[in-house]
């Protein structure tokens, strides 16, 4: 917009040879070429498009992504969730959030060229935070990139109104580097974005369970786990939305998983006790709380539910015994 | 400011009340996925007050900002404690995306002032001091 501006203000000015070397010049050589191997060219021309009104860029990008995933809502039912009247825009952390009121997960997508390529090679819209305006005068603008031609090294957005925008790799990279390069994809629970990190899945599909859903938050834990199966805390969250749905043999043997990885971890051990007492195994459960106590013995939360296993009704369940990793002795005060 | 302070020391009283008396849900003890990934277990008790205060804090800030008071409690309850920390300090720092659409005066302004001060020249009708 403002290299428009510009160029027009060119055309009458009388200084245009200066201000192009001064403000139009060649952007600085930026890392433009993928290093992962992606599809020479994408478009994602069925993605959805809104025309935004003024300062709903946040609501008109989110419906197209959430569109896109499969949601149906309009910029009009987002924009009560998103839109901040008093800063006149949307800010990025409820862009984030808001996915979860209808169920599916925005995903951070990790700042950098390679990543924003890949998901749009893997067929994913990308919403991407742009600063149109200078550092020190910020002009910021959501918008949606649905393709790119590595030939032509162009970037095709779904923007403000334009429902087709031609960016140059350059231009593109420019204005999405003033906003911190800041990307998120929005995907249905169970669905892995290629590009996301665990750490960043796992707090998007936290997003689910604090929206009280927690058939949508297991499914996406169980699709995690299957992805990296080697993170502890997943399987501690799939077990956390297990027990939440009252499945508690399915939480236990997710509790059980993260303690294989995890030893020492009270605060899983503090999860696993109380879905063992859930069962009615109180002996093993006890068993499973003695041992988180002896690795945090000053722990209130481990006392509370010690506390409170003792007030349920004792069960003598046949679980599953439980091998107690004792802590290092020899290391600790 | 004192009024803000007495209203958190009322509200951390009314809270702390609460909790001595509230007899125990079945699930109470479970460390949440938010809490295990804030890794937060040692301060567990502590930290679930102050982060309260805090969304409360956060939503009184999205209600003076125009947001429906129905809307900003779900909006907070979306949000998780890292992201609450986040916008209690610096809503109104922090980007908002409103785009290009009604903005463009303030595209105009912008570009002057940059002239009016010399950064750039593009405005013909603006001499900068630096000329």
């Amino acid at each position: 917009m403002m290299a428009v501006v510009m160029r027009r203000a060119c055309l009458a000015g009388t200084l245009c040879a200066t201000l192009l070397v001064a403000a139009c010049a060649p952007y600085q050589a930026q890392e433009t070429n993928p290093s992962l191997p992606v599809e020479p060219f994408r478009e994602l021309a069925e993605t959805p498009f809104f025309p935004q009104d003024k300062y709903q860029c946040g609501p008109a990008s989110l419906a197209m992504v959430l569109n896109a995933a499969g949601a149906g809502v309009s910029p009009q039912q987002l924009q009560p969730l998103v839109y901040l009247p008093g800063n006149k825009g949307s800010l990025q952390a409820e862009m984030l959030a808001a996915a979860s009121h209808y169920g599916y997960l925005a995903v951070p997508v990790p700042a950098t060229l390679d990543s924003l390529l890949q998901e749009l090679s893997d067929g994913r819209p990308v919403l991407v935070l742009q600063n149109l305006g200078v550092a020190a005068l910020p002009l910021w603008h959501y918008a949606v990139v649905i393709g790119y031609d590595l030939e032509q090294r162009i970037f095709y957005l779904r923007s403000g109104r334009d429902r087709r925008k031609v960016y140059s790799f350059g231009r593109f990279l420019k204005t999405w580097s003033r906003a911190g390069n800041w990307a998120m994809v929005v995907v249905e629970p169970g669905e892995v974005p290629l590009s996301a990190t665990a750490t960043a899945y796992l707090q998007a599909a936290t997003a689910l369970e604090r929206q009280h859903n927690p058939a949508a938050a297991l499914r996406a834990y169980a699709a995690a786990t299957r992805r990296w199966p080697d993170q502890p805390l997943l399987w501690a969250a799939a077990g956390n939305a297990a027990y939440a749905l009252e499945r508690f043999a399915d939480a236990e043997a997710a509790y059980r998983e993260a303690l294989s990885l995890q030893p020492g971890a009270a605060a899983i051990m503090n999860n696993l006790a109380l879905a063992l007492a859930a069962q009615g195994c109180t002996p093993t459960a006890l068993a499973v709380l003695d041992c988180a106590i002896r690795h945090a013995p000053a722990n209130t939360v481990l006392k509370n539910t010690l506390i409170e296993i003792n007030m349920l009704t004792k069960g003598a369940g046949n679980c599953r015994d439980f091998a107690c990793t004792l802590p290092d002795t020899g290391t600790r005060p | 400011m004192k009024s803000s302070l007495m209203k958190r020391i009322i509200v951390l009283l009314v809270s702390v009340s609460f909790f001595s008396t509230y007899s125990l849900p079945a699930w109470s003890g479970i460390v949440t996925t938010d809490q295990l990934l804030q890794q937060q277990l040692e301060v567990l008790n502590k930290s679930s007050l102050v982060a309260m205060l805090d969304r409360d804090d956060v939503r009184q800030q999205l209600v003076e900002r125009g947001v429906d008071p129905e809307y900003a409690k779900a909006r907070i309850a979306a949000l998780s404690d890292a992201q609450i920390e986040q916008l209690k300090d610096s809503i109104d720092t922090l980007p908002a995306g409103s785009g290009v659409v009604g903005i463009l005066v303030a595209v105009l302004l912008v570009l002057i002032i940059l002239d009016i001060v010399g950064v750039t020249n593009i405005f013909s009708f603006i001499h900068s001091p630096s000329k």
